[in-house]
C-alpha cells in the first residue's frame, strides 16, 4: 500500500498530465470540425487497412477447405448435367429404364505417365463408395478406370495403359470404335476398328460411346488429329489428340452408375 | 500569501481579456503571409509562484486554455497547449537551477531575477507552447511546414511582447 503512495506520488502529475491531454484531444475531436474530419479520416485508414490484411490472412487459411468444397460441388454440377443428358437423348417413354450416375469427387495423391502400365493413386476408397471397374474422368475428359480399392484409397489404371480399351463414338457421323494406347505420346490415343467406308475428316470430336456400364455417353475425349489404315485388318485407325492433360492431375470425380449390376447381370446370362 | 493568491487571480482575468479581447483582434496577416500571431496569455503560466504544486498548476494552466479556447472558438486547442507547458514548467526550472537553488517564495520575474535567465527561461517555455499549439491547430503533419513557420514567426513576435510586459510590470508576486 505504501509502496502504491510513493509511486503514486511521483508519477501522479505524469497521470494527471496524460488525462488532461486526453481531455484536451478529445474536446478537439469532438468540437472542431477541421480537426474531427483529420481524426476521422486518418483513423479509418489505418483501421481499414488492418482489416483487410486481416480478411486476405483468413481467407488464405480456408483455401484448402474451399478448395475441396468447389470440388464436391462441381462434381454434383457434372453429375446433373450427365443425368440431364441422358434423359433428352432418350424418348420421354424409356425415361424410367435410363442409367443413373453418381459422382464421387477425388484428389490424385499419385499419378505416374512415364511407365507402359501408369496408374493414379486416389484419396477416396470403399468407404466412400468406391468399386473396381468405375470410371474416373476430370471436367475436361477422360482419366482411367478403377482398378483396386482399400478402405479409404484406390488405384486407378490411367488411360495411359497398353490394356486400355474404351468404347468410343465419333460425334459427327455416330461410328463406334476402340481407344488404345500405343505407349507412344502421352497427349495421343488411337481409336482403332473404324469401319473403312467412314469418311473422317482431321478435327472431328471423338466422345464416350455409353455402351459399357464404365463411362457414360458423350464424354468429350478428344478429336482426331490423324487417319491411317491399319495394315493388317483393313480398318481405320485414327490418331486422337486428347482433351486433357494427364500429366497434370489434382482433382477427378469417379463415377458410379447405380444400373450397372442390373445391366451386366442381364449381359452375362445371354 | 494572501496577496500572491489574489495577484494571481487578478493576472488570470487580465490575461484572458487581454488575449481574448485585443490581441485576438489584431491582424498581421499580409496576403498569403498569415503565420504572425501574438499569443501572451501563457505568461500567466510562467509567473505561477515556484512554491505551487505541480498539479494545481496542470489545473490551473487547463482552466487558462479552455477560457482562452472560449474567445477563439476552438474548444480543447489552446487547452491542450497549456497543460503541455504546464507540465513542462518544473523541468525547465530544473534545467535552469541558479547556485543555491531558488528562494521557494518567488515567482520568476524579473524583479527576482536577471535579464539572461528571464529570456532563456521564457523562450524554451514559449517555444514549446507554440510548437505544441499550432501542432494541435493543425492536427496532423502533413502540415509541418506550416507549423513551423507559424512556430517562429509567432515566437519573434511574442517574445517581445512578454518581456515588454516584464520591463514595465516588473511584478514583485
Amino acid at each position: 500500500m505504501q509502496n502504491l503512495l510513493q509511486l503514486f506520488a511521483r508519477v501522479g502529475n505524469l497521470i494527471l498530465f496524460i488525462i488532461l491531454e486526453f481531455f484536451c484531444i478529445y474536446l478537439i475531436v469532438n468540437f472542431n470540425q477541421e480537426q474531427k474530419s483529420i481524426y476521422l479520416n486518418s483513423s479509418s485508414l489505418l483501421t481499414s487497412g488492418l482489416v483487410n490484411r486481416y480478411d486476405n490472412f483468413t481467407d488464405f487459411l480456408t483455401l484448402r477447405e474451399r478448395n475441396e468444397q468447389l470440388a464436391e460441388e462441381n462434381s454434383k454440377l457434372l453429375e446433373e448435367l450427365i443425368n440431364l443428358k441422358t434423359n433428352i437423348d432418350l424418348p420421354p417413354e424409356k425415361t424410367d429404364s435410363i442409367q443413373k450416375y453418381k459422382l464421387i469427387s477425388a484428389a490424385v495423391i499419385n499419378n505416374s505417365i512415364r511407365q507402359k502400365n501408369n496408374k493414379l493413386t486416389l484419396n477416396q476408397g470403399r468407404n466412400q463408395g468406391l468399386v473396381k471397374g468405375q470410371g474416373v474422368i476430370n471436367d475436361e475428359g477422360l482419366v482411367g478406370i478403377v482398378n483396386d480399392v482399400s478402405a479409404n484409397y484406390a488405384t486407378a489404371l490411367s488411360l495411359l495403359n497398353l490394356q486400355t480399351n474404351i468404347s468410343v463414338r465419333l460425334k459427327r457421323t455416330n461410328e463406334i470404335g476402340e481407344l488404345q494406347w500405343d505407349g507412344k505420346s502421352i497427349k495421343r490415343l488411337t481409336m482403332n476398328a473404324v469401319p473403312p467406308h467412314v469418311e473422317v475428316v482431321v478435327g472431328d470430336s471423338v466422345v464416350t460411346s455409353g455402351y459399357s456400364t464404365i463411362f457414360p455417353p458423350d464424354i468429350y475425349v478428344g478429336s482426331v488429329v490423324e487417319v491411317k489404315t491399319d495394315k493388317r485388318n483393313g480398318f481405320l485407325s485414327l490418331e486422337v489428340e486428347l482433351n486433357n492433360d494427364l500429366s497434370k492431375l489434382d482433382y477427378v470425380y469417379v463415377i458410379e452408375n447405380l444400373k450397372a449390376e442390373e445391366q451386366l447381370e442381364l449381359e452375362l446370362n445371354e | 500569501m494572501n496577496n500572491t493568491v489574489v495577484r494571481n487571480i487578478i493576472r488570470f482575468f487580465i490575461f484572458l481579456l487581454l488575449q481574448g479581447l485585443v490581441l485576438k483582434g489584431i491582424d498581421l496577416s499580409a496576403g498569403e503571409f498569415d503565420y504572425i500571431h501574438i499569443i501572451i496569455y501563457h505568461l500567466f503560466i510562467l509567473l505561477l509562484p515556484l512554491n505551487m504544486p505541480r498539479w494545481s498548476i496542470l489545473l490551473v494552466a487547463l482552466f487558462m486554455g479552455i477560457g482562452v479556447d472560449l474567445f477563439y472558438d476552438s474548444p480543447g486547442v489552446h487547452a491542450s497547449a497549456c497543460v503541455f507547458t504546464a507540465y513542462l514548467r518544473k523541468p525547465v526550472l530544473q534545467f535552469l537551477e541558479p547556485q543555491g537553488g531558488y528562494n521557494i517564495n518567488e515567482v520568476p520575474s524579473l524583479y527576482h531575477f536577471d535579464i539572461s535567465w528571464i529570456v532563456i527561461y521564457t523562450s524554451l517555455l514559449t517555444f514549446a507552447h507554440f510548437l505544441w499549439y499550432f501542432s494541435m491547430e493543425a492536427f496532423s503533419f502533413v502540415f509541418i511546414f506550416d507549423i513551423v513557420l507559424n512556430t517562429i514567426f509567432s515566437f519573434i513576435i511574442s517574445i517581445i511582447f512578454i518581456l515588454i510586459y516584464h520591463f514595465i510590470i516588473r511584478p514583485k508576486y
